[in-house]
């Protein structure tokens, strides 16, 4: 097993259990060095609200048990009930289809990639090289998915549908005015969303001014009391409805005459309110788009569900990355095996022309230097055959077995060259 | 007509599967290049064919109308990114792209007028209403966007057609701008009439629905401009008076058909 990946996600941890595991940032550099300490060449903890993974790489057996213990520790459980074990080409598919959003809760959602970058800048001492370039083509993967799938477009929760009603009716929304009748928090996040985008919150207005006061201030806008709301909808862009009043507050006899100053500009009234805060035929005013809680949930729906038809294309790009990380990966394991065995064979080579040279003092500099390059020559050509074969190796999908094989028929990283003298050569010596 | 056929059918393909999709924006987008490509090939032909530019007969300046409508199209399709532009486009270049096919594009006679000032009357009014088209494009997407968002219908029209202001500035735009390049087209006229070799009294209906088609059009340019007309009423009053312009010209031509109009 070369990458392994044991995790647990809102699949097969509910919520209860994936709070306890969730490590905070300044809690990963420890648990990733304690993992590595255990063998490895290298790990990354992702940590998110919906899934914890530890990736290894060139895991020990100790090392995997180690992160099955820690995650144990932290659940109070044994945790392999709760968690999911993945190698080789299998977790590298994994985190692309992670970083791509494709294993998301809500589909295609963006703010994953932002946490799989934070998982390797924080693990990033310990990450080593393979995981590093893992992690790298991942994010690379989930910027593709976005930039050429639309399966990150649309609104994913109910305060983002506020944006893709209002940008249905005005366009850009760079420069356009709201106002919040109410402080619920509902009605800030939508705020928050469309602030976003570009639209300014120029009045929050409460049956009481002084509760509006606080989120004014927060929001760099003027605090009104309701009466003074009334004519301002002829002045505003978005108007959010979001007060803890039982019955509708904006009544067609209250704004009616401010709608009609507006001349047919267009008013996106968003009544998130439960009761409403919007009497129904306020919505059949000309220049006024109603929309309550549910058909913010619609558009929402509707997004996602369109979400569906992008999976294919992304599917396809998470497969063209992972082939491109597990060609690199491929190579890069055949170019450790070519290192390791001139590396030996070079140092046979010093050995023996030490030990040839001490005999032959007779000879001069240049006889000398002469014995030098032409052992050097014959390794380099003894080599080449083999250093291409196994190169080529790499791109034909033998490469593990055949490293195996150079390293069992050198011995590579086990005996040193003197051992691989003869019973005759240690007697000369 | 092949091409726009396809650019049309490529951009109904999300209002149809509602998958966005950005190779259907790029399809649409290579097929209305191509397609309008093609038309300027052929516009070309014509010319190198019968040493005329196509702004002479019926067929010929009907063909020039659909590629002005069809380059303005593909305008708005690169600038709004949405291939649901080309669902209105298409049928208004095709239309009398259609009807140019079916008055045939036989070579000018010899009284047939030219030079200059005809060319520039002619090329100045097709603008003018290549841009009422596009006023018209807008006005009819306009509608069926307002209507889905008014009654709250999150499907396909809600999230493939363009945002609603953004199609009545592009209506008042195309209007305003249009019309004084069609009284430039008028103004030409007059000054090609006077020095025309025949009579304008043979060319009474043509004179006659040009100064209908440029009250009309003026008209709307007007009421935008000053503000009396917004929203729905001006994309409802906007297909309207494009109807009485369209359905007039094909009244006259129907009608008097044997006379000899454009």
């Amino acid at each position: 097993m070369s990458i392994a990946l044991v995790g647990f996600n809102h699949r097969t941890a509910p919520v209860e259990l994936r709070e306890r595991l969730a490590w905070r940032d300044h809690e990963v550099a420890g648990v990733v060095e304690d993992i590595v300490a255990r063998g490895g060449s290298g790990a990354v903890l992702l940590s998110t609200c919906n899934r914890v993974e530890f990736y290894v790489a060139d895991p020990t057996a100790e090392a995997l048990r180690r992160v099955w213990e820690r995650a144990g520790e932290r659940l109070g459980t044994a945790p392999q009930a709760y968690g999911y074990c993945k190698a080789d080409r299998e977790a590298v598919r994994h985190l692309f289809r992670v970083a791509a959003g494709l294993d998301s809760l809500v589909l295609g959602e963006s703010q994953i990639q932002g946490q799989v970058r934070r998982a390797l800048e924080l693990s990033r001492p310990r990450a080593g090289m393979v995981l590093e370039r893992l992690f790298q083509l991942a994010l690379r993967a989930g910027g593709r998915v976005r930039a050429e799938t639309t399966l990150g477009s649309g609104a994913a929760s109910v305060p983002s549908a506020s944006v893709d009603l209002a940008r249905k009716i005005f366009g850009a929304l760079e420069g356009r005015r709201a106002m919040v009748l109410g402080t619920g928090e509902m009605a800030e996040l939508a705020l928050a969303c469309l602030a976003d985008e570009g639209v300014r919150c120029v009045l929050v207005a409460h049956r009481h001014v002084e509760r509006a006061r606080e989120m004014a201030e927060r929001l760099g806008a003027r605090a009104i009391g309701f009466d003074d709301a009334w004519p301002l909808f002829s002045e505003v862009d978005i108007v959010i409805c979001s007060t803890a009043a039982p019955h509708a507050v904006v009544t067609r006899e209250r704004v009616g005459e401010a709608v009609a100053r507006r001349h047919g500009r267009p008013l996106c009234l968003l009544d998130i309110a439960v009761p409403r805060d919007v009497a129904p035929d306020v919505g059949e005013l000309e220049a006024v788009f109603l929309y309550d809680i549910d058909d913010l949930q619609g558009v929402v729906e509707w997004s996602l569900a369109s979400r569906e038809f992008e999976v294919g294309d992304a599917e396809r790009i998470v497969a063209e990355e992972v082939g491109a990380f597990w060609e690199w990966y491929r190579g890069r394991r055949m170019v450790d095996a070519i290192r390791a065995l001139r590396e030996h064979l070079e140092a046979v080579r010093r050995a023996e022309v030490e030990r040839a040279l001490r005999k032959f003092r007779h000879l001069d500099p240049g006889d000398r230097e002469r014995i030098e390059y032409l052992t050097k020559v014959l390794l380099n050509k003894f080599l080449h055959g083999p250093t291409t074969r196994l190169r080529h190796a790499a791109g034909n999908g033998r490469e593990e077995a055949i490293a195996e094989a150079v390293r069992y028929l050198f011995g590579l990283g086990e005996a040193p060259a003197e051992t691989l003298r003869t019973e005759g050569e240690r007697d000369d010596s | 007509m092949a091409l726009y056929g396809g650019t049309a059918a490529v951009a109904a393909v999300p209002l149809l599967r509602s998958q966005r999709g950005l190779r259907v924006r790029r399809a649409t987008a290579v097929l209305a290049v191509l397609a309008a490509a093609a038309h300027f090939v052929a516009l070309l032909v014509f010319a190198a064919v019968y040493r005329v530019l196509p702004l002479v007969g019926l067929g010929p300046t009907l063909a020039t109308l659909a590629f002005m409508v069809a380059l303005l199209g593909v305008g708005l399709l690169l600038q709004t990114r949405e291939p649901a532009v080309m669902l209105v486009t298409v049928p208004l270049a095709v239309g009398p792209l259609g009807l140019a096919v079916v008055a045939g594009f036989e070579a000018p006679s010899a009284g047939a007028s030219s030079g200059a000032w005809f060319l520039l009357h002619a090329a100045a009014s097709l603008f003018g209403l290549a841009l009422l088209g596009v006023a018209v494009g807008a006005a009819a997407l306009y509608l069926g966007q307002h209507r889905v968002l008014k009654e709250r219908q999150f499907g396909v029209i809600f999230q493939f057609f363009p945002p609603l202001e953004q199609l009545d500035r592009l209506n008042l735009r195309a209007l305003v701008v249009g019309f004084p390049i069609l009284t430039v087209g008028i103004a030409l006229a007059v000054v090609f009439a006077g020095r025309a070799l025949e009579p304008v009294a043979t060319l009474r209906y043509h004179v006659g629905w040009g100064f209908f088609a440029w009250a009309v059009f003026g008209g709307l340019a007007l009421a935008r401009a000053k503000g009396w007309l917004w929203g729905r009423a001006a994309a409802r009053v906007s297909l309207l008076g494009f109807g009485m312009i369209a359905g007039t010209f094909l009244v006259l031509r129907l009608a008097f058909g044997s006379l000899r109009f454009l």
